[in-house]
């Protein structure tokens, strides 16, 4: 598994891979019905879906090369974990290309080679041989490896009485130990507590910085936006948006907010401000929409920002200015100038249309996702100056400022 | 990577997968390593029994003699039959591996082979006591146990990985193993001896690539009689066949590499697809 001449890198060309739902025949019983079914269905394509049979990955493309680091975002079942099972060789593709050079280290799963009848360090040993440490490699990076996972104690101790935070930082501890030419990733940011978290991660970025390919698969947007240097949104095995990690989840955001609300045609994107990009706390977020002005009653303009990786709601007003009923003039368009006086993080702003006095949203336009990268200037409250108004002659220019619950 | 390479760089692995068993099935277990000599003891003692109830019948009596016989042909099937039935639920028994972390698969069943070469070697070690305290005197011709058991390994690898294969994609093969483990025994000579059968039975057990191993195994330690040289046995109706000859290694080599050559080919295509059988 070393290197070859090649520079390390992930290819995935026009890659699909059909997975059954159920489990087709597992006793001898079915043998000859299977087999027959076989020799019928021999002369089909492999693009043909028989019975139980779905596209877990459809036509996907990628090539992560030196120096790069892939996100793959999108709900659950969308196949994310699929393509890493493809990468990683535990799956092979139905149809496509898909080429890893590179030794590979796979942080999937791990503690899938321990069995908790073994001793932390059987285990090490163990774990590493599987994923192709040579013993005397193993040897040699011991008390790195246990140090790392902070077990030193309990090295003689059977897995199954460690804590599942304990098992999962040793694991991890062998897997990033491996010395990987191609990094695969999938959900184990979450590993530990919180200081172990911090230095898996930078363990993770010090890789990333030293140049190895890498491909993360998280939920854990925030991380994403933080590590990757593009990425790719997955919805049904399809990859519906691809490019810089803010656009991604600004448009997973959309993916996975589900079904249109009714009346959203009401409000529509005109400009998303400050798109996808990262400012600092104090920055300021345009965000421009046209809104259709309501025919027989007044519509409210109001604005939510979600922090994404808590997707804890940071801010919601619903009257920052009302539009009055009227006909004629169609759309409005409505501006948002928003100092964003936050914590540092990843948060999605929205906006969107009420009756006033309402709950019920009657429109929204796209969320814009940006990212707070620097820490408030002075430590303490955290706050937002909205000022909001409308082109159209008439429509008052309102200029509020809100002040928001302490961070815990 | 080639294939062979792959194969070359997992014997660390298939250590660790056998040093797994190992520990599981002796750690803080009642008997410890008593569990090795176990099944060869088992099997020795029905042999006695059965020996024992033959002769009774014809006025005779069993002597340790019998019972060292049995037990350097009861080693060696006890490692066939474990390793056989391991073997076969090893793929199953590891398919959360299977689904989440690549590694050459033939390291599983090769491991539980492994494991049980530990096994093997206990209990040969045993039967050969058994055997000196009976009165034989070692000589140089008991390191053909050697190569004797390593044909015996070789035909059992084989034997693994098919079955170890088939068994993930039909779940019943470990049953249909089982009961043809248990009347084996009566199929290989373990108990007797193909003079004891008649000329049919002699000419069937030739057949069985188990046979050469065993006859082997009782010429060299128990006979003391050259291994390369054929055997005529005169019957009771005054004719006379071969009952050894050395040509039986060569059909058991032939079959044990047939096997292994077949399982390793068979077990890399399917492997491909083992992760979505798991």
């Amino acid at each position: 598994m070393r290197a070859s001449t090649a520079h390390p890198q992930v290819t995935f060309d026009g890659v699909s891979k059909k997975l059954r739902k159920g489990t087709a025949h597992n006793s001898l019983r079915d043998l000859l019905p299977a087999l027959a079914r076989g020799l019928v269905a021999r002369g089909q394509a492999r693009e043909a879906l028989r019975r139980e049979e779905f596209w877990a990955v459809r036509d996907v493309s990628f090539h992560v090369g030196a120096g790069e680091c892939l996100g793959i975002i999108g709900p659950n079942g969308a196949g994310k974990s699929t393509i890493l099972k493809l990468l990683g060789r535990i799956l092979a593709p139905t149809l496509g290309r898909c080429e890893v050079i590179g030794r590979v280290g796979s942080l999937i799963e791990l503690t899938a080679g321990f069995h908790p009848d073994l001793t932390g360090r059987e285990n090490v040993y163990l774990a590493g041989a599987i994923l192709g440490m040579r013993r005397a490699e193993v040897n040699a990076k011991l008390d790195t490896i246990v140090e790392f996972a902070g077990v030193s104690a309990f090295l003689d101790t059977p897995t199954r009485k460690y804590s599942s935070g304990m098992s999962a930082r040793l694991g991890f501890a062998v897997a990033a130990h491996l010395d990987p030419e191609v990094l695969l990733i999938d959900e184990v940011l979450s590993v530990g507590d919180h200081s172990f978290q911090e230095r898996a991660f930078a363990r993770i970025r010090t890789m990333v910085d030293a140049g190895t390919p890498v491909v993360v698969v998280s939920h854990h947007l925030k991380r994403v936006a933080e590590l990757c240097t593009k990425a790719l949104v997955l919805s049904h095995g399809h990859v519906v948006h691809a490019g810089a990690p803010l656009d991604c989840i600004s448009a997973y955001m959309q993916v996975s907010s589900g079904d249109a609300p009714p009346g959203r045609d009401l409000v529509r994107m005109l400009r998303r401000g400050a798109a996808s990009s990262s400012i600092e706390s104090g920055g300021q977020l345009a965000l421009a929409a046209l809104v259709q002005r309501g025919e027989e009653a007044a519509i409210g303009i109001g604005v939510r920002i979600i922090e994404i990786t808590t997707g804890r709601l940071a801010f919601q007003q619903s009257s920052l200015m009302e539009l009055a009923a009227g006909t004629g003039d169609g759309e409005l368009e409505v501006t948002l100038d928003i100092r964003m006086h936050l914590q540092r993080g990843l948060y999605s702003a929205q906006l969107y249309a009420t009756y006033p006095g309402q709950a019920d949203w009657i429109g929204e336009a796209e969320a814009t996702v940006v990212e707070v990268a620097s820490p408030p200037r002075w430590s303490g409250e955290s706050w937002l100056a909205v000022s909001c108004r409308s082109r159209q002659s008439g429509e008052a220019l309102q200029n509020q400022m809100f002040a928001l619950a302490k961070e815990p | 990577m080639s294939y062979s390479a792959e194969l070359w760089q997992s014997r660390e692995l298939v250590m660790q997968f056998a040093l797994r068993d190992l520990r599981l099935r002796y750690k803080e277990a009642l008997m410890g390593w008593g569990w090795a000599i176990l099944m060869p003891v088992l099997i020795v003692f029905s042999g006695v029994i059965l020996r024992s109830i033959i002769a009774r019948a014809g006025g005779q009596h069993v002597t340790l003699e019998t019972a060292a016989e049995i037990a350097v042909k009861a080693v060696p099937w006890a490692f066939f039959a474990s390793t056989i039935q391991t073997a076969t639920q090893s793929l199953v028994a590891n398919r959360a591996l299977i689904g989440k972390v690549y590694f050459a698969r033939e390291a599983i069943p090769l491991g539980a082979v492994a494991g049980q070469m530990v096994d093997l070697v206990i209990g040969m070690a045993m039967a050969l006591l058994v055997l000196v305290f009976a009165g034989h005197i070692p000589t140089w011709s008991w390191l053909w146990t050697l190569p004797l058991l390593a044909l015996l390994v070789l035909s059992t690898t084989g034997v693994s990985l098919l079955l170890s294969c088939a068994n993930l994609f039909f779940r019943d093969v470990r049953y249909v193993v089982g009961v043809v483990m248990s009347f084996g025994i009566f199929a290989t000579p373990i108990y007797y001896t193909p003079d004891m059968v008649g000329p049919t039975g002699a000419r069937l057990l030739a057949w069985n690539p188990l046979s050469a191993v065993m006859l082997g195994l009782q010429r060299v330690l128990v006979q003391g009689s050259p291994l390369l040289s054929p055997q005529q046995h005169q019957w009771a109706d005054g004719t006379s066949s071969m009952v050894w000859t050395p040509w039986m290694l060569s059909y058991t080599l032939a079959c044990g590499v047939t096997g292994l050559a077949a399982g390793l080919v068979l077990f890399r295509r399917y492997s491909a697809v083992f992760a979505e059988w798991s």
